[in-house]
């Protein structure tokens, strides 16, 4: 996945053209929370960090816009690129990273102490065949 | 309201006698209704440790991924998306999400249970409920095949 994602602050950017209602914050919160009520009922929610300038990795990037958002990354950066909300509803997100269950991860990088480079070229089956291989050596 | 099994109690009677109700409650575990206004307005009071067993059912089944050197994790009961350099910064943000979330969706619950967020309920009161290391315990499960050190 190489595309660019951009920074929290154009995140930002987009939610206010797109008509996102900010919510009240905390105030001990490291996130800025965000919501918008869909003609067909449901309500989006979604966040920005408090870090402006830095981006989400381009694998997070397409989770919120598949997740929370509901565009896609063209329709993203036209509607920043324009200033004018997006048509809904509105193409979604197409791409998916490789998943696997947060366990799994937890234990390749908790217990195996494996890289996040290491773990991002695993399959799932070849994850979950690490872990279970892990669990079956015998114990000290 | 058909309340026949369950304990009543006024309003007027239980605000007289609450430490007693609570105790009813809490010692006998006795769940109680306390109505006003005819039965027109109610509530449940129950002891926590009851509620544990009947919010079990819901269960969470978050996801991981990496990307360009990034934890994620998507918790897809919730529709949150949390990020870290590592593993454990991941589930870190993830918490204060859920938390955040939990805190908003209370504030405004007669409001969110008009949307499609209702279900989510259940989830943000286990998480709300659960103590910071059961919390992460909850968010992503260890499976019963692990060994028990793990």
């Amino acid at each position: 996945m190489t595309a660019a994602a951009p920074t929290w602050g154009e995140l930002e950017q987009f939610l206010k053209i797109d008509g996102w209602r900010q919510l009240p914050s905390s105030g001990r919160s490291a996130h800025v929370f965000f919501e918008k009520a869909l003609d067909d009922g449901r309500l989006l929610q979604t966040h920005v960090s408090h870090s402006r300038d830095k981006r989400p990795s381009p694998g997070r990037f397409s989770l919120i816009l598949r997740e929370q958002i509901e565009v896609s990354r063209e329709e993203f950066w036209k509607t920043l690129g324009r200033g004018e909300p997006v048509d809904r509803p509105a193409a979604n997100e197409a791409e998916q990273a490789v998943e696997h269950e947060a366990w799994v991860v937890a234990v390749l990088a908790g217990q195996l102490h494996m890289t996040a480079e290491e773990i991002e070229a695993l399959e799932p089956d070849a994850a979950r065949q690490l872990v279970h291989d892990f669990w079956a050596r015998p114990r000290d | 309201m058909d309340t026949v099994s369950l304990r009543t109690h006024s309003f007027s009677q239980a605000k007289a006698h609450l430490s007693d109700v609570m105790s009813e409650v809490v010692r006998d575990q006795a769940p109680a209704l306390v109505e006003r206004h005819g039965g027109k307005e109610a509530m449940l009071l129950l002891d926590i440790e009851l509620l544990g067993p009947l919010l079990h059912p819901f269960g969470f089944a978050t996801k991981a991924s990496v990307s360009d050197g990034e934890f994620v994790l998507r918790q897809p009961e919730l529709g949150l998306v949390a990020g870290g350099e590592s593993f454990d910064q991941a589930l870190e943000e993830l918490e204060e999400l859920a938390l955040a979330y939990a805190g908003h969706f209370f504030e405004r619950c007669a409001f969110y249970r008009q949307t499609d967020r209702a279900g989510h309920l259940p989830y943000l009161l286990r998480l709300s409920l659960a103590s910071p290391q059961e919390r992460r315990e909850l968010l992503v499960p260890t499976p019963e095949a692990a060994p028990e050190s793990s």
